[in-house]
């Protein structure tokens, strides 16, 4: 595979606000690359400096093989969706997805045969000539979408695209982003906050915090090998244990905390372990499973299980960890579980 | 049942409709009353038309009537046109400073700036005489130069706003398209700004069909009728034509009325107008790349020499000995520097100032106190909805001549005729409107949840606006008052119709009212030998002005933001 989208030794401050520094990072092609960070972690910037909307202080940006680092936006084969549309509300849908492609003087017959196809693929047919305060909020992302495509780049660009959704009309559109994404076999690169629409939707994720690359994989890799305490952290759906108010494990004792995902322990009313006993404190009923709050250990656990085998608010229970699935933290980076690891942290 | 919330906001709104209902609605009403009223033979008044038939044989009408409609159409056409670009240079260089210097002569006394064209123009000893030596005051097309340098400023701080309000998403998205310079201002920039540009427009048709100080300040070196129009005419009546001119002036201000009116009314509907598919035009023949940082510098260069010329002129004026006003060719620099123009004006001109000083201080004050709590409860409390600040808006629009007659028979009837008093209530009939519209705006940007907080912890509608929203619109109120303080410095029809003597410097038992535009206006052109004074003394009424454009530099283009569908 070849690889579609690059960026070396970027660097980019904003006075002195350091907002992005990256090495290296490529995407290969028709990949659906998914930027994750909580804000001010500088995934926008990434996402500006690919679009051209912001030159960084150095380093460069290769679009299918050509360093595009001078080039202005237009003149880059990229196509952005903004996170609040900025479709132009002066226009109506036809106009505002044909925009990219008047400018750029095609004759009207070849914009009309391509506006038309994305009207189609986006199942919009019928609101072409309807202005953007018209149409429901997921219509307006793929208008956004379709101005974004109409150009056929070789990268598309999205940032937050679905942030300004609710939640129902959110996940929907999730289903369609990749089928899109598939269907016209492009490059996509989708920056969000939302650790859970990362995993649905990503190829590859890159976790970003305070301008630094922290990880980047697939999200299976991510969600089971977290490089670091914030990576592990960020994905959600996992109990940290401060070392000190742990028991004796039987593992080595030199981390500062332990973390378990949530669906990685499980709770009995049979108290095998005298240590390892919890109070619950709350039940959650999700439809499909419980999440089970309990006090252990000055500090509290949750536990994800399909089935409550009699435990109830205030029950004492017996708690039970996959020790293979632990992981063990040194100063906010990952440590093997067993010593002789050691020189090779992280 | 009102809830107390809104009674407590609507009575914050009455002080301020009370006043428009007597000082802006009773006068236009009372003007159609009197259009009927004529004196027979004996002086005893019969009611008939024939105030409207012998309104229309009045001597050089035609030429009063091809004047009024040129300023009416020719300043906007003019303004809209020059404004678009210097707007978007001054957007493009970006340069915080620009701005206030721009603006310059729009927030200055009318006056002031018709007495620096006046010596400007003149063709024996002003700088025209290095120009061509014409007497411009011929044509009416002096007028329009006046009315132009005035409100160009305006017209380019509302077009200005807008631009500066098109949200960066729009901008970067256009940047994406690839749309850059002019094709982007004429495909993206001037649609997205067609509130402005339409509230911009009827600004200056409402500017343009008033004209009135520029040409009583020309009149002294003018034939009357090369540039008279009927708000000069209406005036002209009254002041000379006694109780058959007062029937007549009564009928053009009923006409100009009704035309404001609907100018008023086409405005709004045009503004409350969906976007009907407007004709689209492709621009592939522009230029799509951004115009060179020289070339806008070049321009905006033209367009500072032609705002500057008439400050630089009359402030070397002030400075000159009497000789080197009047030599010709005339002095540019010159070569002795005299301050004895300012002894003299501020000695001769005191009672003037004084009164301007007091009046303009009065008049915001009572602006501040009756329109801030209107402004704030038709913002926050939508109190009288859409209706009230249409009346604002309305009365915003009305010529302030056609105030004239009916106001002073209030004022008379109060006994306050030639004092302070008496301009002080009667000034905000067209003060208040534009700095309740300011404050509106003003407060519409306010975090509604303040007074939801205020609420909360138990302070009343008053409370809230009283003990938390004033303390918090420092800014807001500062700036607006300041403004309010500039239009009532620069007034003139009201003056010279309400007062008739300059203050008798007696603060025990004050009598006159006249004010320093009446010196600077009145005077010029009459008593020839006064110009180092009375340049002298423009130069002083120049210093609110300047005041206002300094401490509201940072923030001037969003007081003047317009949005949505009204103003």
């Amino acid at each position: 595979m070849t690889s579609q989208f690059e960026m070396h030794n970027i660097r980019k401050t904003f006075g002195k606000f350091l907002a992005l520094s990256l090495d290296n990072l490529e995407f290969d092609q028709k990949t659906y690359a998914v930027i994750l960070g909580p804000s001010g972690s500088g995934k926008t910037t990434l996402l500006r400096i690919a679009a051209g909307l912001e030159s960084p202080d150095t380093g460069s940006v290769v679009i299918g093989g050509k360093d595009v680092t001078a080039l202005p936006s237009w003149k880059r084969s990229v196509g952005l969706v903004f996170q609040n549309y900025a479709l132009y509300p002066h226009l109506t849908v036809y106009e505002n997805i044909a925009m990219p492609m008047t400018v750029a003087r095609y004759t009207n017959d070849y914009i009309k045969t391509h506006v038309h196809e994305l009207l189609d693929v986006m199942e919009l047919e019928g609101q072409e000539n309807k202005y953007p305060k018209q149409l429901s909020g997921g219509q307006q992302q793929r208008v956004a979408l379709a101005r974004a495509l109409i150009k056929k780049p070789a990268i598309l660009l999205m940032d937050e695209p679905l942030s300004n959704l609710d939640a129902r009309v959110r996940i929907d559109l999730r289903d369609y982003l990749k089928e899109t994404q598939r269907k016209l076999g492009i490059t996509a690169i989708h920056v969000t906050h939302d650790q859970e629409e990362a995993m649905a939707l990503g190829d590859q994720i890159v976790i970003l915090n305070k301008a630094l690359v922290i990880q980047s994989g697939t999200p299976a890799e991510i969600y089971s090998k977290p490089k670091t305490l914030f990576a592990a952290s960020f994905l959600g759906g996992i109990n940290l244990i401060s070392s000190e108010l742990l028991p004796d494990l039987g593992i080595r004792k030199d981390f500062d905390a332990l973390g378990v995902r949530i669906q990685d322990i499980s709770l009995s009313m049979e108290k095998t372990n005298t240590d390892m006993i919890g109070k619950v404190i709350n039940i959650q009923y999700l439809g499909y499973q419980y999440i089970v709050t309990l006090e252990f250990a000055g500090t509290r656990l949750r536990v994800r299980t399909d089935n409550l085998n009699g435990i109830n608010e205030n029950s004492e229970v017996g708690i039970y960890i996959d020790m293979a699935k632990i992981m063990l933290f040194r100063d906010g980076n990952r440590i093997p579980i067993e010593e002789e690891g050691l020189e090779s942290p992280a | 049942m009102k809830s107390p919330n809104k009674r407590q906001a609507t009575i914050l709104v009455l002080p301020a409709l009370i006043y428009l209902l007597i000082f802006g609605i009773y006068p236009m009403l009372q003007n159609f009353v009197l259009t009927f009223q004529s004196p027979d033979i004996n002086g005893s008044i019969v009611w008939g038309i024939s105030n409207y038939i012998n309104a229309f044989k009045i001597y050089g009408l035609t030429q009063i009537f091809y004047n009024t409609f040129l300023y009416t159409l020719a300043v906007p056409f003019i303004d809209i046109l020059l404004a678009i670009p210097l707007a978007t240079f001054l957007k493009r260089l970006n340069k915080p400073y620009l701005l206030p210097i721009v603006l310059l002569s729009s927030f200055i006394p009318l006056v002031t700036g018709a007495v620096m064209w006046v010596f400007m123009l003149n063709p024996t000893n002003g700088f025209m005489y290095y120009i061509a030596k014409v007497d411009l005051f011929t044509s009416p097309w002096s007028i329009v130069l006046i009315d132009i340098w005035t409100s160009l400023p305006l017209a380019t701080l509302i077009i200005y706003s807008g631009l500066k309000a098109i949200p960066p998403h729009i901008e970067e998205a256009a940047h994406m398209d690839g749309l850059i310079g002019m094709r982007k201002l004429l495909q993206v920039d001037l649609p997205y700004i067609k509130p402005s540009l339409l509230s911009a427009t009827v600004l200056m048709v409402i500017f343009g069909s008033f004209t009135f100080d520029p040409i009583y300040v020309a009149l002294s070196s003018s034939s009357p009728f090369a540039i008279m129009d009927i708000s000069y005419l209406a005036y002209n009546l009254y002041e000379t034509g006694g109780i058959i001119g007062q029937g007549q002036a009564a009928v053009l201000m009923t006409i100009m009325t009704v035309v404001s009116t609907a100018i008023a009314i086409l405005f709004v509907h045009l503004s409350l107008r969906e976007s009907a598919r407007s004709r689209k035009i492709r621009f592939k023949f522009m230029p799509n790349r951004e115009m060179p940082r020289k070339v806008a510098w070049f321009f905006v260069i033209i367009y500072l020499a032609f705002i500057l010329l008439p400050f630089t002129w009359l402030v070397l004026e002030s400075f000159k000995t009497l000789s080197e006003i009047i030599s010709i060719p005339p002095v540019i620099v010159p070569s002795v520097v005299t301050l004895a123009g300012y002894f003299r004006s501020i000695t001769v001109g005191q009672p003037y100032f004084i009164s301007s000083l007091i009046v303009s201080l009065g008049t915001s004050f009572l602006v501040f106190f009756i329109g801030a709590p209107a402004a704030y409860s038709i913002s926050r409390h939508r109190t009288g909805g859409l209706k009230f600040i249409s009346l604002i808006l309305f009365v915003y629009s009305l010529p302030t001549v056609i105030f004239m007659i009916p106001m002073i028979g209030i004022i008379k009837s109060a006994g306050l005729l030639n004092s302070w008093l008496g301009l002080i209530i009667s000034y905000p009939v067209f003060v208040m409107p534009i700095t309740i519209w300011m404050l509106y705006n003003f407060y519409s940007t306010f975090p509604k949840h303040l007074d939801e907080a205020a609420n909360m912890d138990g302070m009343s509608v008053y409370g809230s606006f009283y003990r938390v929203i004033l303390r918090l619109s420092g800014d807001g109120i500062s700036v607006t008052l300041l403004y309010a303080f500039i239009i009532a410095w620069g007034a003139l029809i009201f003056p010279l119709a309400f007062a008739y003597t300059p203050f008798n410097m007696n603060f025990l038992f004050p009598s006159g009212a006249q004010t320093i535009t009446i010196f600077i206006g009145g005077t010029i052109g009459h008593e020839a030998f006064n110009y180092g004074e009375l340049s002298a003394a423009s130069v002083i009424s120049l210093i609110p002005s300047i005041l206002l454009i300094y401490f509201a530099r940072k923030r001037i283009d969003k007081l003047w933001r317009v949005g949505g569908t009204v103003g």
